[in-house]
């Protein structure tokens, strides 16, 4: 009886250590990785830096180019079909480059973040600034809203994904918005970091 | 006697031949005028209409702030080449009332110009009108803003009122109601501000990170060369991110426009100097065969051949030159009303532009055809022989070969490819007219055996008639041929018109729409159906669109494994190539296709597939299958937010591309991606106004996360100019008609001229005249009838080939307003034919 309760332990044991942890990029076209291979894309570059790290992570990419909040729950909802652990969630941007209501976006983030929580996966949130351009009122608006959602939630934050990135020309492409290959690398880097220590 | 003396008087001999001669050309001259000129014309108007896109004869822009480096580049330059510019930032913005009033926040997209813009176009104001160059010094002297309508109306302001932008406040000095140039984005995603340039920087918007268009205006000088000028700015500035483009480039359904009018224009010019070479070359072998015995007269007194050639020669060069002299003077007295004509007609000024440049081609052009069409007949005419003058009958053309209209051949191919720009509009036009002739010829064959063979059972008048056509055969079929050629030609003018003034204007009405709208989610479509039929808006699209990313051709990965930094591609079209399969595309699917696409390869299926059956069918637009390098047959798989999903090339789609309808590049058959995640696309038609204000404000209310395109203004904008294309169309197809008129009949009364001896005779041998005329008008009409019937044919099939591979697009025949038109042509020549046999019989000139 013993031997076999120390093999059942063992063996739950190892399972719960070698388990794959599904990770699902819940994103815009900066997870897309518009203009860039997908394989150059920071979603995938993530998971081989992990990978590179031992960890056993499969991502998905779910980003879809000119997608907005909107869209969050109803995709969200497709991707759970099959398992998920962690949904790092990266939308918002298209909202607020067509000025949306601040209060709309956030309304449709924290329902994205309950369903997931409600399917007990873990929510890891990025935040997004709008470009100085749109007002210093919208800007600080639309950077609170991620702290307050974050805060709200209890949901782990990263509050700028491109920073090192947006604005600097040589890592972004031609439309001066999303990053070339390169930006994708420096994105990856430091995403690495933040989902490792919420994994 | 000197060649001088003897000329002047060989020519004052041919006074008759002189006349029609010089009539004939310079009817043909008069066209090729005119379509010159109104190509002048319409291409400057097009060109200046695309020039209030830029604002500009030239526009440098670029996503990206310029570096300190690029921005001296480009001042340096305009100021080594004096030329002017104007600074004009775009940018997106959230804008508020200001001024007490309960905060209220749109997205505007602001146009930062400096005080030299615009130097074309403008912006019409509700308050004071037009406002175009030179009259925007109102917008500078204060923080004023010129906002458009739309935002007035969404935010609830008017003239007067305060507007909060950036950290500063404008007073809205117009609400502007038309605006004549584009966004550097294509379509404004929201309703336009202009503002001051000197105000910039207090707005504290444009600073790092900010995201805007940086663009310089350009005003060129009359004689700068703009293309010279594109190309040493390209070697200034070699980041290929910075635009630098023309007029014509600003936008891609003009520049596409203006292509097919030149080709048109082109094929329009050729065809009406190729009809009045027609006119020409039979009224030359009328009169040569006439002038037979004179030339032998003259060889029996010691003239030579040669010498007999060269007085030919020069008096073929004064009678152009003459031509060229009448019709010239003849259109330029002309193009003043013609001018004022237009202008009231399109409500816009129109200048005919005839350059000197223009006048020496069609002098040369006019030279060159009537030396090679016409030296040959006079070379082979000059060879008759001596004894020709003991005829008792008048002496007939024989000595004439083939080859000695071989330089007329390659003179016809070269300018064939020369006025089309292209070696495959002239092969398409000269090898249908080529098929069209010698089928012309088998068809005229059979025909005069038909009524050969029949002659013993018809009446008198027809047996005939059916018999001179076989016993003068090379004569008969000569004067079908004008005649065919002729008919075909004006068949293919009208088929051509109807076809590409389709093309033009073919989005108007109902189908243009006006408004899109995107981003309209799955669980929202329920609720935006009813509202729409609710509230009975016309909607013209409902589209769902998914997100993909091809990931498979067949078994072969379509992402090329290129590390970050290694991305170097030999050719451009390998990086485009490469681009297009890496990224992620829209995919979609319906039950039918849409009016603005057609399949050209396979057929189409819109019924509910299984899957996991077979590969479910995929439609792929014809030209995006080609840049993929996929056929039919082929398997696609997509990465459908991280499903895979599969599909086999079934159908190809050639898309209207002037429908202005949102197309999808691959649309998937039914039953395969409605489950997945995806959003819907709409577009509508509106009546009103208050129609679009209301659309506008429903869907704000009801749908906050839809956003709205108008449209209607950009699509305005382009399809004003094809209105001028269609005009253009019209009237040069107009012209080209009455010259192949003139033409026509010219050919018939030569042909009745040649036959004039013999009515004559059968009048003295006691033939009734109404016997005469109905034997010569009998045979006018099998002639006319076969010509009717085979033009029909003939220029249909040709307005299709050249549609179909030179446009690019369907015909729209017209075969019953055309056959119309053609009988009323062979009723008319009938008619001519007819008075002319009876003036011809009553002259009784039998020598």
């Amino acid at each position: 009886m013993k031997y076999i309760l120390l093999i059942t332990l063992n063996f739950l044991l190892l399972s719960s250590v070698n388990a794959t942890t599904n990770i699902l990029f819940l994103g815009d076209s900066l997870s897309e990785g518009q203009g860039v291979d997908e394989e150059q894309s920071f979603p995938r570059l993530v998971e081989k830096n992990l990978r590179a790290k031992k960890y056993d992570v499969t991502v998905t990419n779910g980003g879809v180019s000119g997608s907005t909040s909107a869209s969050g729950e109803n995709r969200l909802k497709w991707h759970l079909k099959k398992k998920t652990d962690i949904v790092v969630l990266e939308l918002g941007a298209n909202d607020g480059l067509r000025g949306l209501k601040i209060s709309e976006t956030e309304k449709n983030l924290r329902s994205i973040i309950r369903l997931a929580k409600d399917k007990k996966i873990k929510v890891l949130l990025l935040g997004l600034l709008m470009p100085p351009n749109y007002g210093k009122k919208y800007t600080d608006d639309f950077e609170v809203m991620y702290k307050h959602i974050s805060k709200v939630e209890k949901i782990p934050f990263m509050p700028f994904i491109l920073k090192d990135v947006a604005g600097i020309a040589q890592y972004n492409q031609a439309d001066g918005i999303h990053p070339n290959a390169r930006g994708h690398e420096i994105v990856a880097l430091g995403l690495t970091d933040f989902v490792e220590k919420n994994l | 006697m000197s060649f001088i003396n003897f000329f002047w008087r060989d020519f004052k001999s041919d006074r008759a031949f002189n006349w029609f001669y010089i009539l004939c050309a310079s009817l043909g001259i008069v066209g090729l005028l005119m379509v010159e000129s109104f190509k002048g014309g319409i291409e400057d108007k097009v060109s200046k209409n695309a020039k209030n896109f830029i604002a500009s004869d030239l526009s440098i822009s670029s996503r990206r702030s310029l570096d300190p480096k690029e921005i001296q580049a480009i001042e340096d330059y305009l100021a080594k080449n004096k030329l002017s510019f104007a600074r004009w930032i775009e940018t997106y913005s959230l804008v508020s009332r200001a001024g007490g009033l309960e905060p209220l926040s749109k997205l505007a997209d602001l146009n930062f110009v400096s005080e030299e813009f615009p130097y074309f176009g403008g912006v019409v104001l509700e308050n004071s009108g037009f406002r175009g160059a030179g009259k925007w010094i109102g917008l500078h002297t204060a923080p004023h803003a010129w906002i458009s309508r739309d935002l007035s109306w969404e935010l609830g302001v008017k003239l007067g009122d305060k507007l909060k932008i950036g950290e500063m406040e404008f007073t809205i000095d117009g609400v502007i109601t038309e605006d004549k140039f584009s966004s550097f984005r294509g379509f404004s995603l929201a309703p336009k501000i202009f503002l001051s340039y000197n105000y910039l920087t207090k707005t504290d918007l444009i600073k790092f990170g900010s995201t805007a268009t940086y663009a310089y205006a350009i005003k060129l000088k009359p004689d700068d060369n703009l293309k010279k000028i594109q190309a040493e700015l390209r070697t200034l500035l070699p980041d290929k991110s910075i635009k630098i483009v023309g007029p014509e480039e600003s936008s891609q359904q003009i520049a596409r426009s203006l292509n097919i009018l030149s080709d048109y224009l082109a094929l329009i010019t050729l065809m009406t100097y190729l009809l009045s070479l027609v006119g020409l070359y039979y009224f030359t072998q009328h009169f040569l065969s006439k002038k037979l015995k004179t030339f032998s007269i003259y060889k029996s007194l010691g003239l030579k051949t040669t010498f007999l050639f060269k007085v030919s020669f020069v008096h073929l060069i004064v009678l152009t030159i003459t031509a060229v002299i009448i019709s010239t003077s003849a259109v330029v007295l002309t193009l003043p009303l013609l001018e004022s004509f237009f202008t009231n007609l399109i409500g816009d000024v129109l200048l005919f532009r005839l350059g000197s440049l223009s006048l020496i081609r069609i002098l040369l052009l006019s030279l060159g055809g009537s030396m090679l069409a016409l030296g040959p007949l006079f070379w082979g005419a000059l060879q008759t022989p001596v004894a020709t003058i003991f005829q008792d009958l008048p002496a007939e053309l024989k000595r004439i070969r083939f080859y000695y209209f071989m330089p007329l051949l390659i003179y016809i191919i070269i300018l064939t490819i020369f006025l089309s720009n292209s070696f495959k509009v002239g092969g398409y036009f000269l090898g249908s007219l080529t098929v069209i002739i010698i089928l012309a010829g088998l068809c005229f064959k059979f025909f005069t055996l038909a009524l050969e063979k029949l002659a013993e059972h018809l009446s008198f008048v027809n047996r005939h008639a059916a018999k001179t056509m076989s016993r003068y055969f090379t004569s008969s079929f000569t004067i079908f041929i004008c005649l065919l050629i002729g008919m075909t030609l004006t068949t293919f003018i009208f088929q051509l018109d109807s076809s590409l003034r389709n093309e033009f204007t073919q989005t108007y009405g109902d189908r243009r729409p006006d408004l899109f709208m995107f981003d309209l989610q799955d669980s929202q479509s329920e609720k935006y159906d009813k509202l729409v039929k609710n509230e009975k808006w016309h909607q013209t699209l409902f589209a769902p669109m998914i997100r993909g990313r091809l990931i498979k051709i067949n078994q072969e990965l379509t992402q090329k494994r290129v590390e970050p930094g290694e991305g170097e591609f030999s050719t451009r079209e390998d990086q485009s190539s490469e681009r297009m399969r890496n990224r992620g595309v829209n995919l979609s699917y319906r039950t039918k296709l849409s009016w603005s696409e057609s399949v050209v390869e396979g057929s189409y299926n819109g019924e509910r597939c299984h899957v996991g059956v077979n590969p479910c069918g995929i439609s792929l637009e014809q030209s995006y299958a080609k840049r993929l390098g996929v056929k039919l047959g082929d398997l696609l798989f997509f990465d459908v937010s991280g499903i895979e999903v599969v599909g086999i090339v079934t159908s190809l789609r050639k898309v209207k591309w002037i429908s202005f309808e949102p197309n999808f590049f691959i649309l998937f058959q039914p039953g395969v991606l409605e489950e997945a995640p995806k959003t819907f696309l709409s577009s509508f038609k509106v009546k009103t106004l208050g129609e679009k204000r209301e659309i506008f404000a429903k869907i704000a209310e009801q749908f906050p996360n839809v956003s709205i395109l108008d449209v209607s203004e950009v699509i305005k904008k382009i399809t004003t100019v094809f209105d001028l294309m269609a005009l253009a169309i019209k009237f040069i197809s107009l012209l080209s008609l009455f010259v192949a008129l003139v033409v026509l009949v010219a050919v018939s009364f030569n042909h009745l001229d040649l036959r004039s001896r013999e009515m004559t005779l059968y009048h003295m041998l006691g033939l009734k005249l109404i016997h005469i005329k109905k034997i010569y008008t009998r045979e006018f009409s099998f002639l006319i009838l076969l010509c009717i019937i085979l033009s029909l044919v003939f220029g249909s099939a040709l307005t299709m080939i050249l549609m179909r591979f030179i446009f690019d697009s369907d015909a729209k025949l017209i075969f019953s307003f055309v056959a119309s038109v053609m009988v009323a042509l062979g009723l008319f020549l009938y008619i001519i034919v007819s008075a002319r046999v009876r003036y011809l019989v009553k002259r009784k000139s039998l020598f």
